[in-house]
Order: C-alpha cells, then structure tokens, then sequence
C-alpha cells in the first residue's frame, strides 16, 4: 500500500515537473521600440562572470536623432574619487569591475541647441584578485561631468537590487538651484506617464515601479528598463536628462501566507491521516 | 553520560550556527550539517547549498567547468571535507541543528506520552534510495539551468523544497517562509512542495524520531566520502549475543549494526571473526547502540586506533538502573 502511495506521488510530481518543463515561460528582451528619439539612451545587454573572477557587464548607448557628436561615457566606481571613461568596441561598451562595485555611468552628448545627459546606477560584484583594465579620463572630462545637471536616485548604492513595488526617490541635481522645477516623464513598456515633483521639494520625484506581468515569468535576474526623462534650461542651455532604472521582479510580493499555512496544514492533516487510516495493517511495527 | 554530552554539543552548536554570525563569525558556507543560510546572522551554512549555486557549485556551464574557473567548485568542496573528515558523521548526530529541532519534537512527543512509530525493515529499505535520489537531482537541475535553458528559477532546487528553510528561521523570529511564492508556475509549485513537504515532515518528526534524516542528502552525500575519514565504528561479531537492543533503541532503526556477523580473520586462527565497520548510510554516529550495548567492547566507534566510546556492560546497567 506505502509502495503505491510513494509510486502515486512520484507519478503526480514527475507529471507536475513535465508540466513545467513542456510550458517554458518566455524571457524576452527589453523593447527600445516606444522610446522617444530624443533622448541619450543606454541599453544594458549581457553580464558575464569571467574566468579570472571578473564580472563585464556590457551595453549599448542609442543617441538622439539630432546629436551627431560623439557620446561621451564617464563613470565613477564605489567611492573612488577618480573618474573614468569607457570607450566602445564595435558601438558596445563595457565595464569590467574585480571587487563588489557600486557605479554610477554618466552619458552625455550634444547638438547645437541641446545637451543631452543620462545617469544611471549599477552593481557588479568582481571576485577576482586580478585589477579589472580601466582608463581614467582627462581633466577636461572630469570638469565637464562635476558641474553636468542629471537625474540622481537618492541612496543607490544602499538599494542595489531594485524591485517593482518599491518606492524610489530621485533628484534633480543642478550646480544652481535657478532651474525651473518641472514634471519628469517616464517610459516604461512603450507608454509614458508623468511624475509630478513633491510639493515640499519640488527637486524629488517619488515613482514605485509597478509590478510587471513580462518579469514576473522570467528569471529574479531579469531587468526591465523604465527610463525618467525631464527637460530643463541651464545656464542658457536646454537639457535632455534621462535616467535609466533596471527594476527586478518583486522577491516577497507575491508571497501568500494564508496559502502557505493551509498548504502546511494540510501536509500534516495527510501525514497523520495515512497514519491513522493504516493502523489496522500497520506499516510500521510497534 | 555520553547521551548527555552529546545533548550539550547540540545545544552549543544549535546556538553557534544561528546566532554565532551576530558576533561576527564566519564559518564559511561549507557546513557538513542543515545550518541554514537563511537563518538571519548565522554563522555559517550548510555546503549543499553552495553545491547547487552558480560559480561555486554546479549552476555553471559545461565550458566553465571543463576549465580552470573549476577551481571555484572544487574549493568549497575541499573545505567541505576539511570540516567533514575529522569527525565524519558524527557532526549529524552532534551537531546538526536541524536534528536538534527533530530532537526537540520527540521529547515533547515523549512528555505528552504518545507512543513512536518504528518502521520496518522493508519500509526502510524503499526509502532508503531517496536521499540519493536527491543528491542527484541537487547536480542535474542546476546543471540543466547553466547548459540546457531550464527555466532560473529551477536555482537551488532543493533548498526551496527543504524543510529546514522555514523551520530554523523561526528561531531568529522569522516566519515569512512560510508562504506559496504566486510569482509563477514554478516558484509556485516549488513553494507548494515546499510547504506539503514541511507539513509532512513536521508531523511525521513527532511521530518517529529524526524522521528528516532517512531522507537528508546531507548524510548520503558525508558516506560517500566517509572512507577518508579516521572514524570508524566496529563491531565485534565474535562477541555479539545477538540480543537487538543496539536495533531498538536506534532513532532510525538501523537492522544493519544488530545483522553484521562479520567475516573470519584469515590471519588468525580458529573461526575468530575480525571487527567489522558497520558504519552504515543511515548511521548518524548518536551512539546510542552503543550505550545500549549489554556487551563489553562488542560496538566501538574509534578515531584512527583511539577508542572514543566503547560498549560495556557495566555503563549500560548504570544507566538504565539509574532510569
């Protein structure tokens, strides 16, 4: 009787399994299609963990149909006050780290009339006692990046995981405070919304990514790239800032206790219950 | 007395491992017991977890692992059996959190007198395959994710079906496992496993002693290496009155100690029978066959030629008289 017990849960859960495994979900990349072509975009793609313990995490940046300049990728590492520059292979940068790292990319390009600037923030965790290859840029760069307007996400080398339905806070960030406050748009799936600034700051833009159908079926690594954007007249130049947000699905807000404790309820009611229904043809010995 | 000190272990190590890392230790994530990395501030954990991890365990490609990034997986496993061989499976029985928590059931289970279920030697026989089965399983899903497209939440397979992963957080006053993940199908269905697997073991832990460990991988996976350890538990055949009480009073109820007759020493003389290594895949080294053993020197558990405990009629009848 035990035998065909286990043989009928083996079955079920080997059925379950295969269900699982003939009905994959579907991981797709991220859509650049429904972004506005003004804006500098970066377009993160592969990280890879190399065989010395280093870790490249590599990306694209698309530039706004107007800017024919070059684009200029700055980033700063952890709290390293150096800066350095990345320059692209085949149009595909790369940053290659061989400690835990917070970075933070700066991309900047311009045309005539506009200046176009994008931030965004990244964690790489390096393992490896080999120094990753970085080259720091010229003090030009460096003087450009200190006095460069840009949207900043308060605390993002506290929160390097960021998940939908977690509140974030960003920041306009300008040498003066002279810019006019103004609404943020932001990108997400091909549609836009607007952030209205807070009333009391009007610099800070509250903004929870909202849950997404598309990562909630890929893996807990899976990104999605919602991007801020917002226009702003500094120093008698326009500005296109735009910043870049990887959001991961949500870890815990899926989570359903109530289930959870019928579920191990029910684990025990059936344990016991076999126990008690074979008490006349024990399996056991007493 | 041995029982005693080895109760003492077990509530030192208990305390050790989930909350040791409070006071900054780190014992590194290559345990040889069920000490849980999701425990909040513990100090170490268990390996098999790193055994199914991308990088240092299997969760990594073919071509990864056909090179010197190799080194990655072998390094925790060496330091796996630096912490395993001194004293083999003695660590289950002594040290193991997770057992202690088994232990702790069966007492309230005896306190509240309801009577044990001992399993018979058929039914330990078809479970026995299982922990292996497990094991195997531990290597093969992180591989498939790594080489063959299997679906990344597949990642960690067995942690998220072990019992221990809800149970031992709640020492520390975290209760949150206990849920059904709703993200998808299979962190659904993991978490659904997960929580019938915790509801059948709960019960069946109240009903029969250290139920958990016929299943644990964790043991299959020590005997595998037990032959480079220096401990070793013998039984003297020769000796042996072939009473059973070493079978009874096994929490696991292990025939394996109470059946070995041994084999003749041909170097000796006569039908003299040498000492036979009954260390079997379910032992845990509790050592209470030992304790229970009415014979001198019939069960010995020995590191390299140094007896540690050794069966004798005298400390049996002292402790049971004392009973």
């Amino acid at each position: 009787m035990l035998s065909a017990l286990i043989k009928h849960l083996l079955l079920t859960c080997l059925l379950v399994l295969a269900g699982l495994l003939l009905n994959p979900v579907v991981i797709r990349a991220d859509d650049l299609a429904g972004y506005p072509k003004e804006i500098l975009h970066i377009q993160f793609t592969a990280m890879d963990r190399l065989q010395n313990g280093q870790t490249v995490q590599r990306f694209t940046v698309h530039q706004p149909r107007t800017s024919t300049g070059p684009v200029t990728l700055l980033y700063l590492e952890n709290q390293d006050p150096v800066i350095y520059r990345a320059t692209p292979v085949k149009q595909c940068y790369a940053i290659q780290v061989h400690k835990p790292s917070c970075i933070r990319i700066f991309a900047f390009a311009q045309d005539q009339q506009k200046s176009y600037v994008t931030c965004t923030d990244l964690v790489l965790f390096g393992k490896s006692k080999i120094p990753a290859k970085r080259t720091p840029a010229s003090i030009s760069e460096s003087v450009l990046l200190r006095g460069l307007p840009h949207i900043a996400l308060n605390n993002s080398d506290r929160h390097y995981w960021h998940q939908t339905g977690v509140p974030l806070t960003f920041t306009l960030v300008t040498a003066s405070q002279t810019v006019t406050p103004t609404v943020m748009k932001l990108f997400k799936n091909n549609n836009s919304t607007t952030l209205v600034p807070e009333i009391a700051q009007p610099y800070r833009f509250l903004y929870t990514p909202p849950h997404d159908k598309r990562l909630k079926q890929s893996s807990l690594t899976t990104t999605r790239q919602d991007l801020l954007f917002t226009q702003v007249d500094h120093d008698g130049k326009q500005y296109h800032l735009a910043y870049v947000l990887r959001v991961h699905r949500s870890r815990h807000a899926h989570d359903n206790h109530k289930a959870g404790a019928v579920t191990l309820a029910a684990g025990s009611i059936l344990f016991i219950g076999i126990l008690l229904n074979k008490r006349k043809k024990p399996w056991w010995k007493e | 007395m041995v029982e005693r000190i080895r109760q003492i272990c077990q509530h030192l190590s208990f305390i050790l491992f989930l909350y040791g890392g409070r006071i900054g230790i780190d014992l590194g994530s290559s345990l040889p017991c069920f000490a849980c990395p999701y425990v909040n501030g513990c100090a170490g954990h268990c390996y098999l977890m790193v055994l199914q991890r991308s990088y240092v365990g299997f969760q990594t490609s073919f071509e990864m692992i056909f090179s010197s990034a190799f080194v990655n997986i072998l390094w925790p496993f060496v330091l796996f059996l630096i912490f395993f061989m001194p004293i083999s499976k003695i660590w289950c029985a002594w040290l193991c959190p997770f057992c202690l928590f088994q232990d702790w059931i069966t007492m309230i289970r005896k306190k509240l007198n309801v009577r044990g279920i001992t399993m018979t030697r058929q039914t330990r026989k078809k479970l026995k395959s299982i922990k292996y089965i497990l094991l195997v399983l531990m290597i093969l899903i992180p591989l498939s994710i790594a080489n063959f497209g299997l679906h990344p939440d597949w990642k960690l397979p067995f942690c998220q079906i072990c019992p221990a992963r809800p149970i031992l957080p709640m020492f520390v006053g975290d209760f949150d496992k206990f849920n059904i993940n709703m993200t998808n199908g299979v962190t659904m269905g993991f978490s659904i496993t997960a929580m019938l697997l915790t509801g059948i073991f709960l019960a069946g832990i109240f009903f029969k002693e250290r139920f958990f460990c016929i299943f644990c991988p964790m043991l299959a996976f020590m005997h595998l290496f037990k032959k480079l350890s220096p401990v070793r538990f013998e039984k003297n055949a020769h000796a042996c009155t072939g009473c059973g009480n070493c079978e009874r009073m096994c929490p696991v109820d292990i025939p394996d100690v109470h059946l070995e007759k041994g084999k003749k020493d041909k170097s000796l003389s006569g039908d003299t029978l040498k000492p036979f290594d009954v260390l079997t895949q379910d032992c845990m080294g509790c050592m209470a066959c030992v304790e229970a053993c009415p014979e001198d020197n019939v069960l010995t558990f020995k590191w390299f030629n140094f007896k540690l405990f050794s069966s004798s009629r005298r400390y049996m009848t002292e402790k049971w008289s004392s009973k």
